[in-house]
Formats: structure tokens, sequence, C-alpha cells
């Protein structure tokens, strides 16, 4: 094997059975829908327009976690079908702590198109401009927060429990889109998209530092340098000493519809993003693509709160010199250890602006036309979450027929979970094109019965994803083509 | 191709919509149970603490140049006699009978073979430390190496007096004389000197004492008698008596903190003031809803000073200890040199657990039995002596694993 397949083959292997997890719906890369567009700005629908109507359109849930299942959470048969929690005396609590990661992450990501658009330009040009509203999450939790809950600190004693990954970053934002994309040779096509992004509300924490040091002899040293940034109406309280007594949220602000309207309106965060895309053909067959999108950020300025704590604290037991030398009661030497404890945590807040980033994600794909209308296509797809990484590849098997039907079915390697089936099914009949597309495919489900009713959950949970939803679209740009055979005249 | 494609896609999405149910949970029979049990451990005491630290020096505390620690009690008023108190056994005959303070007291004897004696009852007295209930439940032996007792008194008298004093320390049925052989007093030589002021001091080489004091008495009778002999014929005119009529004096006791202690145990039983008198459902502090609790403890102890504890829950219906916690080893003492003071410090790690066990059987009995017991260095083989520069050095932390009820 030339080294440089060898290579390729061990980086592909190494992306199989590393932390595998991402967030996109792969399955629409080679589907022929609008919606691809925004995996990557240069591919293109096959009809001419295509407009996107709020509910219509339909929308986009991706949820991802990366540590427990109904059946983590739920035991059967302790004993016969009677079912016990992971908070039953009766769980090996250790055996729920095995399932768990150092860095658990939940992910939710919600997108409701309010609006799309697209046409094409000239012959190869087409533009595209949508709305969407945007709820972006991430959340990580580490493995010693539930160590800690469920097993204490003494499992800590002579090291560290280590909060530093502890992660939360909540966005909500709208998003308008405006693209372009245009074949610039026979082989190459590019595609731009710029986003204004308008912040509605945000709550985003960044963790310097957060841990608490066990020493053996059970002293404890706190450390923490962390900073809650808000954008949302919040009314602090404070303290003599202007430390921030408590917080609350104003919803006297939203109590008209001016003022609803002035909340979601976030006129006053704006953010930028872009996504950029290309697509190469090397032959009609081989199609290799690229793309990065949701480059961007937010430059949150309304209602915004910082809340800061910073600092350290040393705690080795009450001194109780003071109580035997009779200066100070019990109590009182206990009051002096919480107020200094309060002093070296105290919780300061601003109202400085404060810039959250979008995670971005890069994809590359490679296709191969078996037929003119079935394809099979291999996508690896990374998404950038601040410091952590995100990946998923995706086989795919691909029909295309015209505008009237599409359908892929795919297999991802995800989330530290290699069972995931995906499949999408478009069709139009007329102007209306209906789809839905999912890379996740409960395989086996789980019957939660509760009173007289049941429902079905997958048993596997780790990833939810799921975009369904119904566009008008019009023209086809497929045509049959009426090239004259080429006749020899001698 | 496409045809296989189609069957692959109706397969899928058959599978889809019928799915497959790989397990049924019936949420009925979910056990309400919901607890958590995390160990923690952390630190909940310490200190640095010297002997001066917890005792100050004063009027009753002595701390001396070289540290050493002495306790110091002083009673006044002790001798109070006036000439007139002083009777001629020749002119009464048989001198019977004294103040009685106390009836149990012992009918003050003299000796009437001199019919040239003047003889005073000192007034009987006693002290009531009211420790009757500690010394009690105080089992052990315990011995104070140099007590003294100084009498400081001014004397008017021109004539020899011979003081006879009595302490009769008690505890319980068992009773220690002070033994003291009786002494004279230095007087005033000429008529017209001043009343001399002298002292005497009673310790181990003329008495008892260390045995009286290290009994030790719950209450202490004092008494004894003042004769004076007459040389020739009596004058009774006051030509005896020099400047101060009377003759008064003090005693101020001395107690240097050396001792020794073999197995000084104070033991004593309460009522189980941790048993829940189901008044309070709501109890955060319920001792069923613990697992487990330890204390760890540990000294680095520069005091010639070991301790260890016992706890007991007793059933007295049943006459049966149900669970017991013991640290035997609390605290070692402190090794020391052949004079008694402490040479270095002793480490020690002890903990103390209180299991389920334990706290299941809190309700299930009705008393507690503390044991508190102290050994000095060598378990009492050798006296020790307290300077006020010793120290301990001791952490005590918690691990507690509570049984928390989510419910």
């Amino acid at each position: 094997m030339p080294g440089k397949y060898k290579y390729l083959l061990i980086s592909i292997l190494s992306l199989i059975l590393a932390d595998v997890s991402a967030q996109n719906t792969q399955v629409l890369y080679f589907m022929n829908l609008p919606q691809n567009h925004l995996l990557n700005p240069a591919l293109r629908p096959s009809n001419s327009v295509y407009i996107g109507l709020p509910v219509l359109s339909g929308f986009n849930i991706n949820v991802n976690n990366n540590f427990v299942n109904f059946s983590d959470v739920f035991l059967k048969g302790q004993p016969s079908d009677s079912i016990i929690s992971v908070l039953n005396p009766k769980y090996n609590i250790d055996d729920f702590l095995a399932k768990i990661k150092n860095k658990n992450s939940l992910e939710p990501e919600v997108t409701v198109p309010l609006f799309g658009l697209g046409f094409s330009v000239g012959k190869t040009g087409y533009v595209f401009f949508d709305v969407n509203e945007r709820i972006d999450g991430n959340i990580v939790i580490p493995k010693d927060l539930f160590k800690l809950a469920f097993k204490g600190n003494e499992g800590f004693v002579g090291s560290k429990i280590d909060l530093s990954s502890l992660r939360g970053d909540l966005k909500y934002y709208r998003e308008f889109g405006l693209g372009y994309s245009k074949d610039f040779t026979n082989k190459l096509r590019f595609g731009v998209k710029g986003k204004l992004l308008f912040g509605v509300a945000a709550a985003s924490i960044d963790n310097k530092a957060l841990g608490i040091t066990v020493n053996n002899d059970y002293s404890h040293t706190f450390n923490a340098d962390i900073t809650a940034n808000f954008s949302a109406p919040l009314k602090v309280t404070k303290n003599a000493d202007k430390s921030v007594e408590s917080i609350v949220f104003d919803d006297s602000r939203l109590d008209n519809g001016s003022g609803i309207a002035n909340f979601i309106s976030g006129k006053k965060n704006i953010g930028l993003g872009l996504d950029l895309g290309a697509t190469y053909d090397f032959s009609e067959k081989l199609i290799v693509s690229a793309s990065i999108t949701d480059l961007g950020f937010i430059k949150w300025k309304k209602d915004v709160t910082n809340l800061k704590s910073k600092g350290k604290f040393e705690f080795s037991g009450l001194n109780i010199l003071d109580v035997v030398n009779g200066t100070k009661t019990i109590d009182e030497v206990g009051q002096d250890m919480i107020d200094s404890l309060k002093n070296s945590f105290k919780v300061t807040d601003s109202n400085t602006a404060f810039t959250t980033f979008l995670p971005f994600g890069l994809s590359l794909a490679g296709s191969y036309n078996l037929t003119k209308s079935f394809s099979v296509g291999v996508l690896s797809y990374s998404r950038f979450i601040g410091k952590q990484i995100r990946e998923s590849l995706t086989l795919s098997a691909n029909m295309n027929l015209g505008n009237a039907f599409s359908a892929s079915i795919s297999y991802t390697a995800e989330n530290h979970k290699y069972d995931n089936l995906g499949a999408g099914l478009a069709f139009r009949p007329g102007i209306f094109q209906f789809y839905i597309v999912s890379d996740r495919l409960p395989v086996t489900w789980n019957k939660i019965k509760s009173d007289n009713s049941a429902v079905l959950i997958p048993a596997n949970w780790n990833t939810f994803n799921l975009r369904l939803g119904m566009n008008l679209a019009f023209g086809n740009r497929i045509k049959k083509k009426n090239d004259k055979p080429m006749v020899l005249v001698e | 191709m496409i045809k296989k494609f189609l069957y692959l896609i109706f397969i899928l999405m058959t599978f889809l919509t019928a799915g497959c149910v790989k397990e049924t949970y019936d949420m009925n029979k979910l056990s309400k149970k919901a607890h958590i049990s995390p160990t923690m451990a952390v630190s909940a005491i310490k200190g640095d603490i010297s002997f001066s630290d917890i005792v100050k020096a004063g009027d009753t505390v002595l701390f001396g140049q070289d540290k050493s620690v002495t306790l110091i009690f002083k009673i006044d008023s002790v001798l109070d006699l006036s000439l007139a108190d002083f009777v001629s056994l020749k002119n009464t005959g048989e001198f019977s009978a004294g103040p009685q303070a106390d009836p149990n007291l012992p009918n003050p004897l003299f000796d009437n073979s001199k019919s040239t004696q003047l003889v005073a009852a000192i007034k009987p007295d006693s002290i009531d430390f009211k420790i009757d209930e500690l010394l009690n439940n105080i089992t052990g032996t315990f011995g104070i190496a140099n007590p003294s007792i100084t009498l400081n008194y001014s004397n008017p008298f021109l004539l020899p007096v011979e003081l006879k004093l009595n302490f009769t320390g008690k505890r319980k049925d068992k009773t220690v004389d002070l033994n003291l052989t009786p002494f004279s007093l230095i007087h005033p030589v000429g008529l017209t000197d001043p009343a001399v002021k002298g002292s005497f001091i009673i310790d181990k080489s003329n008495s008892s004492l260390p045995d009286l004091v290290s009994l030790p008495p719950g209450k202490l009778y004092f008494y004894g008698k003042a004769t004076m002999d007459l040389p020739g014929k009596a004058n009774v005119d006051g030509s005896y008596i020099s400047g101060n009529s009377r003759l008064t004096g003090s005693l101020e006791v001395k107690l240097p903190l050396e001792f020794r202690m073999n197995n000084f145990r104070f033991a004593d039983t309460l009522d189980n003031f941790m048993k829940d008198d189901g008044g309070n459902k709501d109890n955060a502090l319920n001792p069923e809803n613990f697992k487990l609790l330890r204390v760890n403890i540990t000294a680095k102890n520069g005091f010639p000073l070991g301790a260890a504890i016992k706890m007991s829950l007793y059933d007295s219906v049943t006459h049966t200890i149900k669970s017991a916690v013991d640290a035997t080893g609390l605290i070692a003492p402190a090794p020391v040199d052949s004079n008694g003071k402490v040479t270095g410090v002793t480490e020690t790690s002890t903990s103390i657990e209180f299991t389920q066990t334990f706290f299941s059987n809190i309700n299930k009995t009705d008393k507690i039995i503390f044991f508190f017991t102290l050994n000095t260095t060598g378990n009492g083989a050798k006296d020790i002596k307290i300077y006020s520069d010793y120290r301990i050095n001791f952490k005590a932390s918690l691990v507690v694993k509570p049984d928390i009820n989510l419910n």
C-alpha cells in the first residue's frame, strides 16, 4: 500500500475510533433538497426556486449527550419486572459511574426556519436567503461532579475534584443568511453565505479554573476563577460591599407586548457569520466537496450581566484555640470561617459586553455516482466547540430521481456509538416538497408504561436528530439532454 | 439497482414504523426509594494548644520561672484564738467538748495530763468540694507527688504554743488523716515585742499529705488544738500576750502539678440524649439517617498524659450493652525523662467509628455510658511534671456517610 494511502486509512480509522461525536444532519448532504446548502453553500438543489414558509418549513432538532440512556438510569428486574432508578440503594452506583465519561456533554440545538428563499441566477448561479431562529446549547458536566454527588469526596482524598471542564453555553439568536453559489469552472463550484446574527439571549460560563483539592488530612483547597455572562433581563441585588446578594429574572420586562418585542428583537446583540463551500467534479461520477459552516460570533451588549468569582480558600478545620482561651465561642469561630469563605469567593458583577463564538463545522465529502440517479457518499463532519472537537463519519447510499424523489440511507459513526443508521426521504408532489431526515433511526425501542398509557422511546438516546418540513419548490434545472450525436463527415 | 434501493427504503421505513421493542418498563412498578449516600470527609477542628492557652496564670495557678505549674489554694482564718479561748484544765477539770460544726467530726481530745496547760480548741470546720458524685464515678490510681500546706500565722503569745492540726479527707467510706506531728509556733520574747509572724510547712516529710490529696477527698475536715504550757503559777491577767491579742493563721495549699495516674477512669451514665423522642419527624440529624460517622483524630501530644474514651449504648431494661465505640489509644502520652519532664511528642492517629449498627441501636437503648480514662507516661509508674509550655497539636476530621432520602 502506498504510503499516503496508508496514512489516509489510519486517519480514517482514527476518526472512527476516536471520541466520535458531532451534530449535524449528515444524511441531508447528498440529498436533492434546498436545505443541503446549510451544510455546504456550494450545494444547490435541482429546483429553480424554493420557498420555505414559517412553521411549514419545518424544524431541526439535535440533542446529543454522550453519557446516559434510559436503561442506564432505570434498571429492570430487581427483582422480576420491578424497576429501580439510579437513586435506589440497590443500584450499584459504580456501574452507573462506569458509564459516565470524563466530560459529559449535552448539546441541544433547535433551528426553526422562519423564511427561506432560493432561486437560480443565470446558468449556474444560485441565490438563497433564509431566516432562522436558532437555539444552540452546549453543557459539559465533568465526571467528578457525578462522583462527588453519588460517592462523596472521600474517593478524592489525595487528589483533586476537577471541575475545570464544567461549561455551559446557551444562545438564542436569529440568523439572516444570504448566500450565492456559482460554477467557476466546469468542475469547480464555490458557494458563500454571509450571516447577520441578532442575539436574543445568552448565558455563557467562562470557566478558567474550578476545583477542590482534597488533601490526605481531609483539608480542602477550593479554587475558582469563573465568570458567568448573561445577556438577559436579570435583576441583580447587591450587598453593601457591592458583592452580589441575589439574581433573579426580571419578568416585569416581559409584561407587555412591546417589552416582549424589544426582548426578542435582539437588535443590540449583533454578530456575523460565514459559510464557505466548494465542490469539485473529478468526473461525472466522482465529486468531492468541502465546507466550513457557522464561522461567526455574536457580541452581546444588551442586558449584560457578568458574574465573576475568583479566589482560593483553604479549609483545614475550625481552629479552636480561640475557643479554648475563651476569646470566642465555637459559633463565632464557625461564622468567621463562613465569612472568610464568602469573602474569598465574593461574587461581583459588571456589565461588560462579551462575545460568544458559534461552534463551527468542517465538512469533507466525496460521492460516487454509480448510476445517473444513484450514488454512494462519504462525509466527515467535524464540529469545533471551543477547545472540543466532535467528529462523525458517515457512509451513505443516495438516490435522487430528479426533483420528484430523493432518498438516502446512511451509517454514521458518532458520539461513541457505531450503530447509527440514518435515513432521509423527500418527495415532491407538485410544488410541495416534503422531507424527513434523521441521522439516527432508533433500531430498538423501549416501551415505557405508566398508568394506562405507554410511550416508545429509543433504547439509545445518545443522539437524537430530526429534520422535517415542507418546501415550496418550483422548476427543475435537470433537463433532458438534447445533444445530437456527433457525425463524422469525411 | 433503483428497484433494490426502493426495496431497501421500504424495509427501512417498515422498520421505523414498526420498531423493535427491546424492553418494556412498567413504571407503575418503579421502586419509590430514592436515596443517595455520599461519603463526605472534612476537616472539623484543629488546634495547637499549650497548657498556658488552656489555663491562665493567676491567684490559684502559678507558673514558675522554670515554667512549672503549681496550684495554690488559700484558706483564711483557720486560726483565730484569743487568750480567752484557752481554758485552764486545772480550773475546769476534764475538757470534754469543743464546738461541733459537724456531727461527723471527731471529738477533739485534749491532753489534760499537765495541770499547768491552757488549751484552746481550733474550731472544727469542713470543706465540701461537692464532687462526691464525680468521685463516685472515678476509679484507678492517682498520686500527687509533692503537695504542701503552709500555715502562715501571727502569734502574740509570749509562751510557747503547740499546735496539733489534723486534716481528714473523706471519699466515700475511705478516710485519710494528715498524721501531722504537733509543732510549736515561734513566739515573741519580750513583753513589748510585737506579735511574731511565722510559717510552718506541712508536706510529705512530716505528714501523710500526699496520700490525703491523692485520695482525692470529696470532703475535707480540719480541727485541732493549741496548747500553751504555763511556767509555774499561771498569771492570767494578760501578761502572756504581746501586741496583737489574737493568734491568727491561714493556710496556703500548694499542689505542684507533679503526679501519676494509672487507669484513672471517669465513668458516667447519662440518659440517651440521642434517642429520638418522636417529637420531630423532620429532624435532620436523625441518627438513623447516617450509615457511618467516623471521627479521625491525629495528635502530636506534648503532654505526659494519655487519654482514651469509650461510649456504650446501654439498655437498662435488659441490662445489656447494645453497641459501643472504643477509642482506647485516643491520645498517647509524651515521653518523659527521669525527672518527669517531657522530652518529645508522641504522634497518635485514631479513628472512632460509629457504624450503622450503632446508629440503629440508638433508639433501642435508654442510657449512654461514657468512660474517659487518663494515664500518665509509663501508666503511672512514675511521677510526671506539668509545665506551662507543654503543647498538643491535634486535628479532628469527620467522615460522614449520610443516607439522604430524596423522596
